[in-house]
């Protein structure tokens, strides 16, 4: 199966090294349902991330599975024992989950060294002095903090503090790590550092994680596995790669990273090469694939923006190459954008500026069919 | 201020001229006391205030007065130029007149044998001083108070500190209720709460009244709103998040509070103790009512030497409690900018 969502059509289905389960959660703030009707497995090892747009619901899921939210109705099932369960009337509280969790505002206690703060997990769990110091040495040695043990934690950069917040979040070998969009409050720059150091440091400590964002490049740069959200439910569960190249509907396609929607009626005697064609209302053929999803009478091709090419002189291609104009350029520095006119609209089309067009060009347009990815007819509305 | 009562008793009471609460507090201090009459007068006060109430709450709800928003805001001096040293001179001016003057007017009294205008070399005198804190029930009053308000403090924190956490914190349901209850003392005059209080425990079949007791449970109810903000301003600028954390990490309810929330809240427990304190050592309103012959508090005891021994012992007496109240104000305001930075220890 392509798409990774057994449990989400069958919640009752378990992976076999499934390390949290999340079964039909639900979340209910008065009369706003938050979170509804949720299902997905985290495996063993795993860093799956639950991408979406604000108010989709993800963070809300996150802080249900660490226990900071009570969920109205689901199960939440970590390590095979139950941590939530309406229907068994279980809630464990968050302290006793054995997880870890890195914070948004990287919540560094103010009153205390970085030491202290790294500390803590260990001197709840009453280990010697001797141990905590060892320990502790490690986890910041690990974050590269190790010349910052007794400094006062109200005097660090965001970026250290977030270090710190790592080092205290996996010092105490908890079973799980959550992150709570951590890197969002950093700059750029910063945050692009942090999100490879991030992996190499799961790699390393292999720790099962859960990773909430709203960032598209962190979430293809850090998962293994992608939940998509939106409006409370899952739209697409899979691999990085999978998300990217395959999305099934038109908010999946759009959110990750731009994309162009070509509608049209399915033309069978046209199709070959195991390709299909659709007719698009101006009468222009155009050549996908199905990514064996069933075709009905119309369907939608998704292009990604970054796959149409543009040329001054015909390449050779078979099928999918078309003559337009360029109606505007943009310089956005490694790209430039184009917006092309294509039968009576527009497509946008990204590529490297190495010899621009200009505009009001004429151009060849052209894409490989196999990139042209046909979408879930039911969810095409969307 | 239509709750206001101590200025408007003392100025007020020998010109014969009333407002309302001192015209209450009259009508049960005559024999013999106009029970009914006080209190229908105390309910008609109550309907205005939460008339007002209802009204400032419309107001507020209504637009957005927040001035503190996520963008960085800083105040920028205005130049005014050449009006700088009126405008100057109009502030001193007026914290001239409204607070040095009478704290000197009282000062130079308090040193007189006989106070006038014009003291001769020989009326000059610290007698007034030993009188006072000779006085058994000068004494006793003042040290009434300084318990009352050490136990008003201490009890109130740990109190109030709870109904801040319940309030802000909490999922327990009923708290906005609770939030409600709490403000509602300042809504009523001290002087009616107090009435009230002394109707409801004359009835009660164990004698309460007469006792420090029964001020300690008005201290705590009046003062509940300067309590419950001071504490929650601070607990509001806690981020959630830095609990959570704590949590996260393992750490029980107990755990949490030692280590993180109650460390964190110590400027704001400070404050608040020492503002109850204050509050506590110079109430007047709802201890006028409430004290006895055993349980007598200082500034009612002011107010009775005023109304019937000497001005000079009177002004004394409000001397010796204005330098308590000032040392615990200077208190404050150390703690206070101490409490606007952590760490460094």
């Amino acid at each position: 199966m392509v798409h990774d969502n057994a449990s989400v059509t069958n919640p009752t289905t378990s992976l076999g090294d499934a390390h949290i389960e999340v079964k039909d959660l639900v979340v209910q703030y008065g009369q706003v349902t938050a979170v509804r009707g949720v299902s997905f497995a985290v495996r063993l090892g795993e860093q799956l991330t639950l991408l979406g747009p604000s108010g989709c619901g993800k963070t809300t899921t996150l802080r249900a599975i660490a226990g900071l939210e009570p969920p109205t109705s689901g199960e939440i099932v970590i390590g095979g024992v139950p941590v939530f369960s309406s229907a068994k009337r279980i809630n464990v509280s968050a302290e006793r989950r054995g997880l870890s969790m890195v914070f948004q505002s990287y919540a560094i206690w103010p009153h205390m060294t970085v030491f202290d703060n790294v500390a803590y997990g260990l001197r709840v769990r009453r280990l010697g002095a001797r141990d905590i110091a060892d320990k502790v040495r490690w986890a910041l040695e690990m974050v590269q903090m190790g010349d910052f043990a007794q400094r006062s934690a109200s005097k660090l950069s965001g970026g250290q503090q977030q270090r710190v917040a790592l080092a205290r979040a996996f010092v105490f070998s908890p079973s799980v790590l959550l992150f709570d969009e951590p890197l969002s409050n950093l700059d750029a720059k910063l945050r692009a550092e942090m999100r490879i150091e991030l992996r190499e440091l799961q790699h390393r400590v292999g720790i099962t994680s859960v990773y909430v964002t709203h960032d598209l490049e962190e979430a293809l740069a850090i998962s293994d596995r992608i939940v998509v959200m939106r409006d409370g439910v899952i739209e697409q569960v899979g691999t990085p790669f999978e998300i990217y190249n395959f999305p099934r509907d038109a908010f999946v396609a759009d959110f990750v990273g731009s994309a162009n929607l070509i509608r049209g009626r399915h033309r069978p005697e046209c199709g070959r090469d195991g390709l299909i064609a659709l007719e698009t209302p101006g009468g222009t053929l155009v050549y996908g694939t199905t990514h064996g999803r069933p075709v009905g009478a119309d369907g939608v091709f998704s292009v990604r923006t970054i796959h149409l090419g543009l040329s001054r002189e015909a390449p050779a291609a078979q099928a999918n190459l078309w003559s337009v104009r360029i109606r505007r350029r943009v310089f956005q520095g490694d790209l430039t954008q184009y917006h092309v006119d294509w039968e009576d609209r527009q497509l946008v089309v990204r590529c490297t500026a190495t010899d621009p067009l200009d505009e009001g060009e004429q151009a060849y347009l052209t894409v490989d069919p196999h990139r042209c990815v046909l979408l879930e007819a039911e969810r095409t509305t969307a | 201020m239509l709750g206001s009562f101590s200025a408007a008793l003392v100025l007020g009471l020998p010109a014969r001229f009333y407002v309302i609460t001192t015209a209450m507090y009259q009508m049960l201090a005559q024999y013999p006391p106009r029970f009914p009459l006080a209190a229908a007068m105390g309910v008609s006060l109550f309907a205005v205030m939460f008339a007002m109430l209802f009204l400032y709450r419309r107001i507020v709800t209504a637009g957005s007065y927040a001035t503190i928003t996520g963008k960085a805001f800083r105040p920028r001096p205005m130049h005014v130029g050449k009006l700088r040293w009126i405008l100057f001179g109009i502030c001193a001016v007026y914290l001239f007149v409204a607070a040095i003057l009478p704290i000197l007017t009282v000062a130079f009294a308090s040193l007189q044998k006989l106070a006038v205008g014009r003291p001769t070399w020989q009326s000059w005198t610290l007698d007034n001083y030993v009188t006072a804190l000779s006085l058994d029930a000068v004494r006793s009053a003042l040290w009434n108070s300084l318990l009352l308000g050490l136990g008003t403090a201490t009890i109130g924190v740990l109190f109030m500190g709870l109904l801040s956490w319940i309030i802000y914190r909490s999922r327990i349901p009923g708290r906005g209720v609770i939030e409600y209850i709490v403000m509602f003392p300042q809504a009523v005059p001290r002087l009616v709460f107090a009435f009230g209080m002394l109707w409801a425990w004359l009835s009660f079949p164990f004698s309460i009244y007469g006792t420090l007791w029964l001020l300690l449970i008005a201290y705590l109810t009046v003062f509940l709103p300067l309590g419950v903000r001071t504490i929650s301003s601070v607990l509001l600028q806690i981020d959630k998040s830095l609990e959570e954390s704590a949590q996260m990490c393992g750490a029980s309810w107990g755990y949490r509070l030692r280590s993180v929330t109650l460390p964190l809240l110590r400027p704001g427990v400070i404050a608040a103790w020492l503002l109850l304190f204050v509050a506590s050592v110079r109430e007047l309103g709802a201890s006028i009512l409430l004290t006895g012959p055993n349980a007598k508090a200082i500034t009612p005891a002011i107010v009775e030497a005023w109304f019937s021994i000497s001005t000079e012992l009177t002004a004394a007496m409000a001397l010796i409690q204005t330098l308590a109240v000032a040392v615990a104000l200077a208190l404050l305001f150390t703690f206070a900018r101490r409490a606007s930075q952590y760490g460094g220890e």
